[in-house]
């Protein structure tokens, strides 16, 4: 686990990516989501989990994903939330906007300081 | 969207089920049970916030708030009722004379005519050096071919005639017109079909006649009728909502009934061969519509250049005639676009001064609501969440006064109406429609912006420590209070001021119209009128003998203690002096001429200044001449003895004046008396007379049965215009007396509400200082010198705001002088009676809040804090 100092809050536009991607694979439900999210990035990314619920309604709101019931792993009936065709689109094009603005804040950071 | 909201509702299982979820992987983790679940809602962060974000993702959050304002309101507005209903009742009074006075300035200004193609619909008319309107059958002749930017020109008439059916006769007003009436009016007949202009005896009743005289008879189609003795047959009955606008009539201006009981064609006459200054010749009224693609400059350019050729043709005729077009709409309101402007300002004026009282009335309170504003932004309300829940919570009041406005003005718009209908053209149009409803709705919304939006920029600078600290709210914010309250105190009665002093103004005129010489008692005398009409009076001694009858009658009847006849000014007559030449000019030497038998005179109480009345037999005829005529016609000279010969009212030779009498004003009160002329009944031809009758007792409640007796002289005549001289007076100046009443209702309002005003600034600066009193009080202070002290500071913004008033009520009665008569808009000592009622009402409003104050038991005063 990491140290509290080391965890980063995520903005809510990457937050509404971030669940996007975790649907990729399939349905899952809220707290699985979570979960999901604080593991694959080892817990570096903090999110308040109740964050989760907002951003989830978004989504659904723009049509990128939709919920429907189902059953959890431990038997209980949950919300399932999938991506739809719609949402699996603006998840790649998300994506691609992500990694050139990633690349080109990397490049800057990362650019030798010019000698004037 | 509202549509798709999947899992709103189950929100709440959803976030449970992820908490269990949560405490279980805690569990898991060798979490006790009690930290997990702790654990778990930590991470999970504030759910009713969370709850709240979702719902906003799909209500926005301004709807959420509106609401919770608008509960927080109405709970304001059910604590306190009766300070409620104080506010909404001011704002009602308030919006309703607004929203009336718009009311009727929608309908008779801004609503378009009831034409089709309103806007191109055009007056048509000719105009001398007189001002005397109406055209002739020559003009129209030459207009019709000449002119070509017209789809329709129409010549009409209007007069009054016996229309008799069954036996039944009744006095009605037909109107006649040429080709295109239809078509230009926009009818379509109810029943029957609408006859051609060239078809005189087809008659189109009018809807109210129809249901009114006919029972509302479906066969009434054919049946035959009689109008002055000629025969008609009714062709077609037009809706109820038929009526098309019409000018009032030329020779009777203002007042008078222009709704219309029937129609006919008219055949307008072919020009007559030969013009002298005899001739007579019909005089129309005329509207037309425009091609649509023609200006009314256009018309216009086009009218003057067809009559100007027209006038070269018959220059003796018609010199000095203009013809002229101008819009319908304007021509039949434009002359009360000022007057109604004003009302609309001085509406306005009250509304700003309800808007200054309620505004007093909240920051009065507001100081008393200083700790729950200071509590709700200590703990975490900013400045503009409070403002907000302050600004609708006075548009809840708003609403409330304005709803209760529209009823306030539909009554008071009906009791208008009823009161003085034909004052104003188009008044009786007048409805609350969606322009009307708009307007009070607006009109609320923004007089809640203004008396909310101070006492709520005065909370906002509260401070809330300092408040939350004392105990009796902020001395510093009831300062401000009570100086903003004293400013809305000066506005208040500088608003109320020019009012009051308009008022006064027209209250004046209004005096110097009615006050009558000593003698003249016209609400004494009754009047009727009875015009001859049929075969049976085509000879003038038949008409003459019924006259003679009626006045006979009339002496004999019980109540009347004297009776007279009077042709009523009825012809214009050019005054010819025995030895000198034929005067020309119709202008300058024409006057009204009245036929009266001999007791005209005493009867209606004129004086005799020389000569003497005339006799109940006149061999050699004779003439009485008034004051102003002997002025013009005999200047210098005196006129008794002198022959006049007056050729166009059927007088041939030449009379003798006999007697000059002082000038009256028995027609009309606003109009300089002209000099007139009276001659014998005998000695001038009779188309109807005026019957004038002194009652002893009341006339109105005697006018039936002397009717009835009337009546029963000759039963085929209609006798109509029942009243008394001083009500057919009053119609005269019926506009200035609706002028009056309602500039007169907004000064007492205004000055009952600033009144109000004043009582209730001076009442909260007591309450404010009572502690002090009581110490002041408690010391030995005399009474009278705290009661002087408090009235002296109250009136310091009184006299400033009266100060204010008077300079902006001299400026201002500039714009109301074409509304005055007899008086000077500056007339001082209107304005100085003006202020003095205003200050000792100001000081009144003062006195009694501190006397009150000096009145208290120091010892309770002081215990009380």
């Amino acid at each position: 686990m990491s140290t509290k100092d080391d965890r980063i809050e995520i903005l809510q536009g990457t937050l509404d990516l971030l669940i996007l991607r975790t649907l990729q694979p399939g349905p899952a439900h809220g707290h699985a989501i979570a979960k999901t999210i604080e593991r694959s990035s080892e817990d570096v990314l903090q999110v308040e989990q109740g964050s989760l619920y907002p951003a989830l309604h978004r989504l659904l709101k723009r049509g990128w994903i939709a919920a429907e019931d189902g059953t959890s792993e431990n038997n209980r009936r949950a919300k399932f939330y999938r991506l739809t065709p719609k949402g699996r689109r603006q998840l790649g094009v998300e994506t691609g906007r992500w990694d050139k603005l990633a690349g080109a804040i990397a490049r800057i950071l990362h650019s030798r300081e010019r000698t004037s | 969207m509202i549509g798709r909201r999947p899992g709103l509702d189950d929100l709440d299982r959803e976030i449970r089920d992820h908490l269990d979820a949560e405490t279980e992987d805690n569990i898991a983790r060798g979490m006790p049970a009690d930290e997990a679940r702790a654990a778990a809602i930590r991470k999970f962060g504030n759910a009713a916030t969370i709850k709240e974000a979702v719902r906003e993702v799909w209500v926005p959050g301004w709807i959420d708030r509106a609401r919770q304002d608008a509960r927080d309101a109405f709970r304001q507005v059910r604590r306190n009722p009766a300070f409620a209903l104080t506010i909404a009742a001011t704002l009602a009074l308030g919006i309703g004379l607004t929203t009336a006075i718009y009311s009727v300035v929608n309908a008779v200004l801004l609503q378009p005519l009831s034409y089709p193609h309103p806007e191109r619909v055009v007056w048509l008319t000719t105009r001398d050096g007189s001002g005397r309107e109406g055209f002739n059958s020559l003009d129209f002749g030459t207009w019709q071919t000449g002119a070509t930017s017209f789809e329709h020109m129409v010549a009409y008439g209007i007069a009054d005639s016996t229309l008799a059916s069954s036996g039944e006769a009744i006095r009605s007003r037909i109107l006649s017109a040429s080709t295109g009436f239809w078509e230009l009016t926009g009818a379509t007949p109810l029943l029957g079909a609408l006859p051609p202009a060239s078809a005189r005896d087809v008659l189109v009743l009018s809807y109210r006649v129809y249901r009114d005289r006919f029972q509302a008879d479906p066969n009434v189609i054919g049946r035959a009728v009689t109008i002055n003795g000629r025969q008609a047959t009714i062709g077609a009955v037009l809706p109820e909502g038929y009526a098309p606008q019409l000018p009032a009539f030329v020779w009777r201006p203002g007042v008078d009934r222009v709704e219309i009981d029937a129609y006919r064609g008219m055949a307008t006459r072919a020009a007559p061969k030969s013009f002298g200054p005899e001739t007579s010749v019909e005089v129309y009224l005329g509207i037309g519509r425009l091609k649509p693609d023609v200006s009314v400059q256009q018309a216009q350019a086009e009218l003057t250049t067809v009559h100007g050729r027209n006038q070269q043709a018959y220059p003796e005729f018609l010199r000095g005639s203009v013809a002229i077009v101008a819009p319908l709409h304007e021509k039949l309101v434009g002359a009360t676009r000022t007057a109604l402007s004003l009302l609309l300002a001085a509406a306005l004026c009250v509304l700003l001064i309800t808007v200054a009282n309620v505004a007093n009335l909240l920051m009065s309170r507001s100081a008393a609501r200083q700790k729950e504003i200071a509590l709700r932004m200590a703990v975490g309300s900013g400045p503009l969440r409070v403002v907000r829940q302050l600004l609708v919570e006075s548009l809840a009041y708003a609403v409330l006064g304005g709803i209760a406005g529209v009823f306030v003005a539909s009554w008071l718009v009906n009791v208008v109406i009823g009161m003085l209908g034909p004052a104003v053209p188009r008044l009786a149009e007048t409805t609350l429609d969606w322009h009307v409803l708009g307007f009070a709705f607006v009109t609320s919304v923004v007089t809640a912006i203004l008396f909310g939006a101070a006492p709520a920029v005065a909370l906002c600078r509260t401070n809330v420590q300092e408040v939350l600290k004392e105990s009796g709210g902020s001395a510093s914010a009831s300062r401000r209070t009570l100086v903003a309250g004293r400013a809305m105190v000066a506005l208040q009665l500088a608003l109320t001021i020019v009012l009051v002093a308009g008022a006064g103004l027209m209250v004046k005129s209004m005096w110097r119209l009615t006050s009558h010489p000593a003698g003249f008692e016209p609400e004494q005398i009754l009047t009727m009128r009875m015009d001859f009409a049929g075969p049976a009076y085509r000879d003038d001694r038949a008409r003459h003998s019924l006259a003679e009858a009626l006045l006979a009658r009339a002496r004999l009847l019980p109540g009347v203690r004297d009776a007279a006849i009077t042709t009523d000014r009825s012809s214009t007559t050019l005054v010819m002096k025995e030895g000198e030449p034929m005067p020309k000019d119709r202008e300058r030497h024409g006057a009204p001429i009245s036929a009266v038998s001999p007791g005209f005179g005493p009867l209606l109480g004129m004086s005799l200044v020389r000569g003497r009345w005339l006799a109940e037999v006149e061999p050699q005829g004779a003439v009485l001449i008034n004051e102003g005529l002997a002025r013009r016609e005999f200047p210098g000279v005196d006129p008794i003895g002198r022959r006049l010969r007056m050729p166009s009212a059927g007088a041939d030779t030449f009379s003798p004046i006999v007697g000059v009498v002082a000038d009256l004003k028995y027609a009309e009160l606003d109009a300089d008396t002209p000099p007139e002329l009276f001659v014998h009944h005998a000695q001038s031809r009779l188309f109807g007379v005026t019957l004038l009758m002194r009652i002893d007792g009341d006339p109105v409640a005697a006018a039936p049965e002397i009717r009835k007796a009337l009546t029963a002289v000759d039963p085929t005549q209609s006798i109509f215009g029942v009243r008394t001289m001083e009500q057919a007076l009053a119609e005269t100046i019926a506009p200035r007396r609706f002028n009056l009443l309602l500039l007169g209702t907004f000064a007492v309002v205004a000055l009952v509400l600033a009144a109000l005003g004043v009582y209730g600034v001076v009442a909260y600066a007591v309450a404010e200082r009572a502690h002090e009193i009581g110490i002041r009080l408690a010391l030995g202070a005399a009474r009278g010198g705290v009661v002087a002290m408090i009235v002296r500071q109250g009136m310091i913004s009184v006299v400033a705001g009266i100060a204010a008033g008077l300079l902006s009520a001299l400026a201002a009665s500039r714009l109301i002088a074409s509304l005055l008569y007899g008086v000077e808009p500056t007339d001082v000592p209107t304005f100085a009676i003006v202020t003095l009622l205003l200050t000792a009402v100001a000081f009144m409003a003062c006195a009694a809040p501190a006397l009150k104050a000096a009145a208290v038991d120091p010892v309770s005063a002081l215990r009380a804090e």
